[in-house]
């Protein structure tokens, strides 16, 4: 056996941990400095002399009740629950089974809808929002009603729409890989299709359901274009904030415009923070397999 | 005050205009009776304005007046981002009585609106009484009528003068530089100020260019020159004129002249307003900018700093200072409901009370609460006058040998692939760094010149 | 007989809520985007006439469509190589290597992944700002004045200003994902390779690469669609395609024309264009990596 020369291997080492702190700092310091920034005042962001590296003259705790209370974020926060919780039920309880049966079934029309699909994948939102937006409008004017826009449920219906492909994709890769065994063993004990799915195969695929989840959260609880088209009243938090950036855009009121980042960011944080051992372990049993 | 971007209802009592049938077509019988005492017998008036540096307090005490005034109720919608709100309500068929949306603006929503002539006709609103009351060749530029075709479609409803506004601490009689008339005393302060370790000249973002190049035509050509100009002449880049305000435009914002960060905060969202500071703290001299200027940067101007005002350079002494006037506009939707009570809204704007409300509005610090004037002007005669004496009621004082210059590039029917306003102002960018020739930027404004030529029918 | 028919209800029953939503809110839109760009209207009210391709033609012939083409290929090219050369250094680096705090880097590189864009952006133009910037204010201080430029002013450095964030913001996730299928990887193939006499690094090539590569590849489909979509969103608020269109992007230009120049319909061709684009794109690079699938 080749034995590495200890020399070159504490500078291999050497390399590979700066390489690691280099990038580490590049993320902490930025996300750090929306912290610091957010107590600033505006005065000292703007003119001369101002330093971005000075530590706050003094903690303006103001910034933040402004951002709360000019971008409503306390109603818009609990919108922003709900309407994640919701999409998330409802894109679980369609592409599971959908996956499944995609999955694990041979049957006619399986290679067509596969590929219809992935051709999902390839839609992108910021396109047909405004489509999406005529036809509900379209839908009320029919009826009569003024209920297709501006509902937490419809906009949940939406997102887990718009997330089906992927999230299919991803649970259908995982079901490719469980043993066919499983399911022949539940039909000799006189198991049905769906009991089978419910009791044995879903429970299985749980570490890629968390990770849809994990995703698929992040990307409800970020999203404000869709939000922004569809809502009024019952807005989303990213809405929220993306009304309160160009409201204080116009003003240039960095410091409140950083606070309403940092609102924003907090929750996500928490959370991460609570779920990155889920997360991390969901991903590495979950993982995609091409 | 505070800012909120969803709707605000002024009333207590909310009427959901958007029931379709149950107000349509009721509008009010004397449709163009004296603008003094009409009535509203009590209907819903939809107006949505923009919500920019003037402040949102100005909006909710117009529509309080005119619900006083006229018996009816003011639904006011104020945002920040007012064209991605009515691309929205419009879609739905929620359509506003009245809209205050500026030509010009990044979004080009209010072209837009004109080019699906989806603008009403409100050239019934200025009669002969009003036409008298206003300031003198307001109403007849492209800016009201769009179209060119004699019919009023946008009402002008403030104004300001535009011109290179200066740090008037460093800039004025006996201050470290005067204060220059023309192009060769202008450029020869830009040495003086580059050995001081300052530079000449900035600009907040490229568009602000609009009334500079508008200034520019009419100084270089004359009045004729610059209406055929706006209609698209070919000739317009090619003859000498036009020639002679590139090459001063390129001299202009060539890296000796232009503070060297302008470029990068002109594209990144916010960064107008780091430009415009660097005239205040004197890492530049002068500006293109309106007298809205002032309110815009009161938070970060120390309480020392005087702001200066002067009309865009001229070639020589003895010609005279042409300079452009900067019109807001609002206008009617075709599809309004109530069309006859959102022409009285509009006449309303240039009545005694609302000229006062203007001229007294004031603008809040969000984070420090602290008020400061932030009077806007109605385009009457005598507005002007009554502004406190200091820098803006400067920027109106027009003297003897002063042209004023309105309108805008007139509007076509809709082109694809031309981004009009990209294509005339942001090349400056471009030959700020010398990535871009003169030539190459008149080559593409004759080819714009060229397309819109076409489409103008 | 029975069976076989038990089977197709349930299948059926299992797949048409998906059908029925995707087609309603992605299908039928999308064909409505397709309908739009055959016709010439403002996209704000109903007027709307009928120009068949003529759109497409204008398109073919428009400068600016052609640079954000060029700025947009550049983009998903150079983000899609670098995330991936970094993914797959720190991921290989984490997975093997045997040193503390394996779990605390992995751990910060995600972070970028959770924020919102907008937070990024806002965090990109506190780093970029030309004076006050903390990139170039840290290399002033350090004494590499040479290196501070004008990262968003200067329109040979925009484009790679962008990607830059775009790299930043991505690492962590493929990160993570090819660790996952690292991790499936079994430990006696690095025995083996390691009583052969193979270093570290010759394990990457011989073991890890090739087991992984039919990750990688799936990854390269997510590359192209997300940075397109990420690419619209970072320039919306860092640059707006801005100076003078050398930082444009297929999306935000789609915006543009939609919205601010009043075709709405020639907007929906580019839309339309992106869409065949992409998925050509992809089917290509798809076919192109194709080769022997290692298993283990």
């Amino acid at each position: 056996m080749k034995k590495q020369n200890p020399a070159t291997k504490a500078l291999f080492k050497a390399i590979v941990y700066i390489a690691l702190i280099v990038m580490t700092i590049s993320i902490i310091i930025p996300v750090a400095w929306v912290f610091m920034a957010s107590f600033k005042r505006n005065a000292e962001f703007i003119g001369k002399g101002t330093n971005p590296w000075a530590l706050p003259e003094q903690l303006q705790w103001q910034n933040y009740v402004t951002a709360f209370v000019d971008a409503e974020m306390g109603k818009f926060f609990l919108n922003s629950v709900i309407v994640t919780a919701l999409s998330l039920v409802i894109l679980l309880v369609i592409a599971l089974p959908a996956a499944y049966a995609l999955s694990r079934f041979d049957f006619k029309g399986k290679k067509i809808l596969n590929i219809a699909f992935m051709a999902g994948l390839f839609v992108n939102i910021n396109y047909i929002v405004v489509p999406i937006f005529l036809m509900l409008s379209g839908a009320n004017r029919m009826l009569g009603v003024e209920f297709f826009l501006d509902n937490r449920l419809i906009l949940s219906i939406i997102y887990a729409s718009s997330s089906l492909s992927f999230s299919i994709y991803l649970l259908s890769g995982y079901f490719k890989t469980l043993p066919k065994g499983y399911e022949e063993a539940a039909y000799i004990d006189g198991c049905g299709y769906f009991k089978t799915m419910v009791k044995i195969m879903i429970p299985m695929a749980r570490p890629s359901i968390i990770t849809v989840i994990l995703f698929q959260f992040l990307s409800f609880w970020n999203e404000y274009i869709i939000a922004f088209t569809l809502m009024d009243e019952n807005s989303t938090l990213a809405v929220g904030l993306k009304n309160l950036m160009a409201v204080e855009r116009t003003a240039t009121n960095y410091g409140i415009m950083y606070a309403g980042l940092v609102i924003v960011m907090i929750p996500v944080l928490i959370l991460y923070v609570c779920v990155q051992k889920q997360l991390t372990k969901g991903m590495t049993l979950g993982g995609l397999k091409g | 005050m505070k800012k909120k971007t969803v709707k605000r209802l002024l009333s207590a009592s909310m009427v959901t205009v958007m029931t379709v049938g149950l107000l349509a077509g009721c509008g009010s019988s004397g449709g163009s009776d004296d603008s003094e005492g009409g009535s509203g017998d009590g209907k819903t008036l939809k107006v949505a304005a923009f919500e920019g540096g003037n402040g949102a307090d100005i909006w909710e005490k117009i529509a309080a007046a005119f619900e006083e005034e006229y018996d009816c109720t003011v639904e006011l919608e104020l945002s920040s981002e007012l064209d991605q709100v009515l691309t929205k309500e419009i879609q739905n068929g929620d359509v506003p009585d009245v809209v205050y949306y500026n030509l010009g603006q990044e979004s080009g929503f209010t072209e837009t609106m004109l080019k699906e002539e989806a603008v009403a006709d409100i050239s019934d609103v200025f009669d002969d009484e009003l036409r008298g009351k206003m300031v003198e060749g307001i109403l007849d530029g492209t800016a009201a009528q769009p179209y060119g075709d004699g019919k009023i479609y946008l009402a002008p409803i403030f104004y300001t003068q535009t011109g290179f506004w200066y740090n008037a601490n460093l800039v004025g009689e006996g201050k470290e530089y005067a204060v220059p008339t023309t192009w060769d005393e202008f450029f020869a302060l830009g040495e003086q100020a580059k050995a001081d370790g300052r530079s000449l000249f900035t600009y907040p973002q490229p568009g602000y260019f609009d009334a500079t190049i508008y200034a520019m035509l009419a100084q270089a050509g004359g009045t004729d020159f610059y209406n055929n100009a706006l209609t698209y002449d070919e000739n317009t880049w090619t003859s000498e004129e036009g020639k002679k305000v590139l090459d001063t435009i390129a001299q202009l914002v060539s890296s000796d002249n232009l503070w060297a960060d302008t470029v990068s905060n002109a594209n990144t969202d916010g960064g107008f307003k780091i430009n415009q500071q660097a005239v205040i703290d004197g890492e530049a001299l002068f500006m293109p900018n309106g007298s809205w200027v002032v309110g815009e940067m009161a938070n970060s101007t120390p309480s020392d700093y005087e702001w200066g005002v002067m009309g865009v350079p001229k070639w020589s002494a003895d010609e005279s200072q042409s300079v452009y006037t900067f019109t807001e506009q609002m206008w009617i939707p075709a599809d309004a409901e109530n069309m006859d009570l959102a022409k009285d809204f509009i006449r309303f704007m240039y009545s005694d009370t609302v000229v006062d409300l203007c001229l007294a509005n004031k603008t809040t610090n969000a984070e420090t609460g602290e008020e400061s004037d932030a009077p806007i002007v109605v385009p009457v005669q005598g507005a002007a006058e009554k502004l406190p004496d200091g820098v803006i009621k400067t920027s109106f004082q027009t003297g003897d040998d002063v042209v004023a210059v309105t309108g805008t590039w007139a509007t076509t029917s809709p082109i694809e692939g031309l981004d009009m306003k990209g294509s005339i102002y942001k090349p400056i960018d471009s030959i700020s760094t010398g990535d871009m020739t003169v030539d190459e930027w008149q080559e593409q404004l004759v080819d714009v010149w060229s397309q819109c030529a076409d489409a103008m029918e | 007989m029975n069976r076989k028919r038990a089977q197709g209800r349930f299948v059926f029953f299992c797949i048409a809520p998906a059908a029925i939503l995707v087609t309603l809110f992605i299908f039928i839109p999308t064909i409505n985007v397709f309908r739009m760009s055959l016709y010439r209207m403002g996209g704000i009210t109903n007027r709307k006439e009928f120009v068949g391709l003529s759109n497409f033609q204008s398109l073919f012939d428009d400068k600016n469509f052609l640079q954000t083409m060029q700025n947009s290929i550049a983009i998903i090219v150079l983000v899609t190589l670098f995330t991936i050369f970094f993914a797959i250094l720190f991921g290989a680096i984490l997975h093997r290597g045997k040193f503390k705090g394996k779990n605390f880097f992995r751990v910060i590189f995600y972070i970028p992944n959770i924020l919102s864009i907008v937070v990024i952006a806002g965090i990109f133009g506190a780093i970029y700002n030309p004076s006050t910037g903390l990139l170039n204010t840290f290399l002033r201080a350090i004494g590499l004045d040479a290196l501070a430029h004008q990262w968003m002013g200067d329109q040979k450095i925009v484009l790679y200003s962008i990607i830059f964030a775009l790299v930043w913001q991505a690492i962590g996730y493929y990160m993570v994902m090819y660790m996952a299928s690292m991790a499936a990887i079994p430990e006696d193939l690095y025995e083996a390779a390691s009583l052969d006499g193979a270093t570290e690094i010759q394990m990457f090539f011989q073991v890890t690469l090739p087991l992984i590569w039919s990750n990688i590849r799936t990854t390269l489909t997510f590359y192209i669609i997300s940075t397109i979509n990420l690419s619209f969103q970072f320039v919306q608020i860092m640059s707006d395609g801005g100076p003078n269109g050398h930082s444009e992007v297929f999306l935000n230009y789609m915006y543009k024309q939609a919205y601010g120049a009043g075709v709405y319909g020639y907007g929906m061709a580019i839309g339309v264009v992106v869409f065949l684009f992409s998925f050509v794109l992809a089917a290509v690079v798809n076919k192109i990596t194709d080769r022997e699938v290692l298993e283990f």
